[in-house]
């Protein structure tokens, strides 16, 4: 079966080091954290250390 | 900037489009564990979007697991070969179940494609080929398992609800399997 294709502005890479507020604009949501937060740590205080530590540091 | 693009959580995957569709499945991983952290949402709806995560956490730890296959050995290297016999004759009748033969024995492959095998497949050849050890073959059978229970039509009883701790095993096989992969392309 052949993927349909991929725009670039369609991938909005995640990264350790990826703000929450990012997040939060995308979703149209408050998290209630402090935006500047970065995605790693606020994946690690979430309990999710493994997926944290798959992310790739910027 | 407060949004960094053109960083890939999987730089060492050289084939674009894999590399683009994992990215996009790890995104939605994210945006879902994100919208998890929501308190607007029920027991049972969380535990739909963990199934969810499960679901696309076991179809990068395939997607990796197939790229490392497909870098390290060829298609007719894993094809599987048996032994055939042919033209078959019987030279003695030992009793009801039993009988001595002479026959031609051919080896036969199989035939084999990348595109058509599914992760269980690939977990053996993984570990049939040494790339994985016999403890991340037990580990990547239960995220199997774990994937598996989401086939309605394969189950006998009433789906289960699929917690953090299910998450985060799944999780710990993804960065380990990861890592396998990446110190081995």
């Amino acid at each position: 079966m052949k993927m349909p294709r991929v725009k670039k502005e369609e991938i909005e890479e995640r990264v350790y080091g990826t703000k929450m507020k990012t997040i939060e604009r995308k979703h149209g949501v408050d998290f209630g954290l402090d935006g500047e937060l970065e995605l790693g740590v606020f994946l690690k205080k979430q309990g999710y250390a493994p997926l944290a530590d798959m992310l790739e540091e910027a | 900037m407060d949004q960094i693009v053109g960083v890939s959580n999987f730089e060492f995957v050289r084939e674009q489009p894999i590399r683009v569709r994992m990215d996009l499945t790890f995104q939605h991983i994210l945006d879902l564990l994100s919208i998890l952290s929501l308190e607007t949402y029920s027991e049972l709806q969380k535990s739909s979007f963990r199934k969810t995560i499960i679901i696309s956490t076991a179809s990068i730890i395939e997607g990796l697991l197939l790229y490392l296959l497909t870098q390290k050995k060829s298609e007719e290297e894993c094809a599987q070969r048996r032994k055939k016999y042919r033209n078959v004759n019987e030279i003695y009748l030992l009793d009801d179940v039993r009988r001595i033969v002479w026959a031609e024995e051919v080896m036969e492959t199989s035939d084999f494609s990348f595109s058509k095998i599914n992760f269980h497949q690939i977990t053996h050849l993984c570990s049939e080929m040494k790339f994985i050890l016999p403890e991340m073959k037990k580990r990547l059978e239960k995220v199997r398992d774990l994937r598996n229970t989401q086939h309605i039509g394969n189950v006998d009883s009433v789906d289960r609800e699929y917690s953090k701790e299910d998450l985060n095993f799944v999780f710990s096989v993804a960065r380990d399997v990861k890592k396998i992969v990446q110190c081995q392309v």
